[in-house]
């Protein structure tokens, strides 16, 4: 059938396609600090936190779905419930919360998207990409097949994938990121001030990329199998104990050049870089280390 | 807000559900030609030792017999996972498991020989959660397991190769440091997959 067929045919669903799909449009009221609990199966979730005492939620949802939502003051719950479990029709909601509230959200195959919350921030995504703006408390991003990206200065993040990449464009002075074979990034030329102080990025197979800040009594740790891992330090410095089995190491930051491993293979370098002060640990198994400093 | 991750009772039936698993399996015949031929390497390196090393070395510190231990536990972590994942008739387990934060400590044990008690642990643990994984109960979609179990062959393919080397260098801690860090790795996407699977 050509496309000139189809195209009439299309014309002709598309009102059934509409009508299928519902409009959403609820608020109900929060404290400036309360929780909110978001659970959806499929589609796209977007958050952003306002300077009110309510959540309004806006959307299409797919056909066959219901929104539920309700709670109190001190937290208000919705979910998504599909018509077809195992087919879920993709909804798209778009939510309003206090600046400040404890936002959980839990989807399954949905891009997840949260700005101007400064409170805590939980995001659970099984194939669906995170993206966290803005300086919440602490954020919990984890996704097994999905992309997460922090564009912002949590006071604390841990973000987890699987295949996917994590992020991080700022800082935090607690991190955790880790993928099994998406690639690390994270870069803190943005936020200038941005310190790390206790920091740990792991992977697999994917690469680690770091550029950013580290305070004075930092500890950051760098772990990945064959991974490559590029680190450029601050203009400042700092204690370097670089470990790796049969990879190899190129030390730009210093005139410090590797040894040969204590076991008699691969290579490490213990070296001072600057003033030192803060401890950054790297160590890979065959993945090729890079280590420069910023001018 | 991470309440759904802090369940004992579900950690307590996925303890049950771990300890129920059979404590050896017997791994597939293919594999005692790699032994093989991994001993006579190792045998063949050993005898360029000194008589007064070779004589001073402990017979569990010889090379060919870690080689050996090393690879048969290797081929007994497939041989379990392979079993695992087919035995779909089994009577579905609890579908839940609790998530523990990923271990950054500094490894307790020195050498192989320790080591490998440890790694009976590792893969006692491994085979509970992806029985729970490949279990009806956890809800996930077939895309989803799949995707995963790519992850998890990234990580075993990682595990094989430090395995290898730590076979040749026994007494390496920075290896047996990576090694406990990527088991680590391997429980917390398990225990992360899931966790995620409850509703």
């Amino acid at each position: 059938m050509g496309r000139r067929a189809l195209l009439p045919l299309l014309l002709l669903a598309l009102p059934q396609i509409a009508a299928a799909q519902a409009k959403v449009s609820r608020s109900l009221q929060l404290n400036a600090d309360g929780g909110v609990r978001i659970h959806a199966l499929v589609g796209t979730v977007t958050v952003r936190g306002w300077d009110r005492d309510s959540v309004s939620v806006r959307g299409t949802l797919g056909a066959g779905n219901r929104l539920h939502a309700g709670g109190s003051g001190i937290g208000v719950k919705m979910f998504v419930e599909a018509e077809n479990e195992r087919r879920p029709a993709p909804s798209t909601l778009e939510i309003m919360v206090p600046m400040r509230a404890k936002v959980w959200i839990k989807t399954a195959t949905a891009d997840v998207a949260v700005s101007g919350v400064s409170g805590s921030l939980d995001v659970y995504v099984i194939s669906g990409t995170i993206d966290i703006s803005g300086n919440p408390a602490d954020v919990n991003a984890e996704a097994i097949d999905g992309n997460i990206l922090v564009r912002g200065s949590p006071g604390l993040v841990r973000a987890r994938s699987a295949s996917g990449t994590v992020s991080l464009r700022g800082a935090s002075r607690d991190a955790t990121l880790s993928t099994v074979s998406g690639r690390i990034t994270i870069d803190g030329s943005s936020t200038p001030r941005g310190v790390f102080e206790r920091a740990r990025f792991e992977s697999v197979t994917g690469d680690i990329s770091f550029q950013g800040g580290i305070e004075r009594g930092a500890d950051l740790r760098f772990d990945t199998h064959s991974g490559m891992v590029d680190i450029v330090l601050p203009a400042r410095g700092a204690d370097l104990e670089v470990t790796t089995i049969s990879g190899t190491i190129r030390n730009e930051a210093s005139s410090a050049r590797p040894l040969v491993g204590r076991y008699g293979r691969g290579a490490e370098l213990t070296t001072s870089v600057g003033d030192g002060g803060a401890g950054v640990q790297v160590r890979t198994f065959r993945g090729a280390i890079t280590i420069r400093r910023a001018k | 807000m991470t309440d759904d991750f802090t369940d004992e009772t579900r950690s307590r039936e996925l303890d049950e559900l771990t300890a129920a698993l059979p404590r050896e399996m017997t791994p597939p015949a293919e594999a005692w030609d790699v032994i093989g031929s991994q001993i006579q390497r190792d045998g063949q390196r050993g005898q360029a030792r000194t008589a007064r090393t070779a004589r001073a070395a402990a017979v569990w510190q010889h090379p060919a017999f870690l080689a050996a231990a090393s690879l048969l536990l290797v081929a007994g972590s497939s041989a379990a996972t392979y079993t695992v994942l087919r035995e779909r008739s089994q009577p579905t387990p609890p579908r839940t498991a609790s998530a523990e934060p990923v271990s950054t400590a500094v490894s307790t044990v020195s050498n192989l020989s320790e080591f490998t008690g440890k790694e009976n642990e590792y893969l006692r643990r491994v085979s509970g959660l992806i029985t729970i994984m490949e279990s009806g109960d956890a809800e996930l979609a077939p895309e989803t397991i799949a995707k995963v179990k790519e992850s998890l062959a990234v990580i075993d393919g990682a595990i094989l190769e430090a395995r290898g080397a730590l076979a040749r260098d026994p007494a390496n801690r920075q290896l047996i440091e990576m090694l406990e860090a990527t088991y680590e790795k391997k429980l917390d996407l398990l225990q992360r997959t899931t966790a995620m699977a409850r509703s």
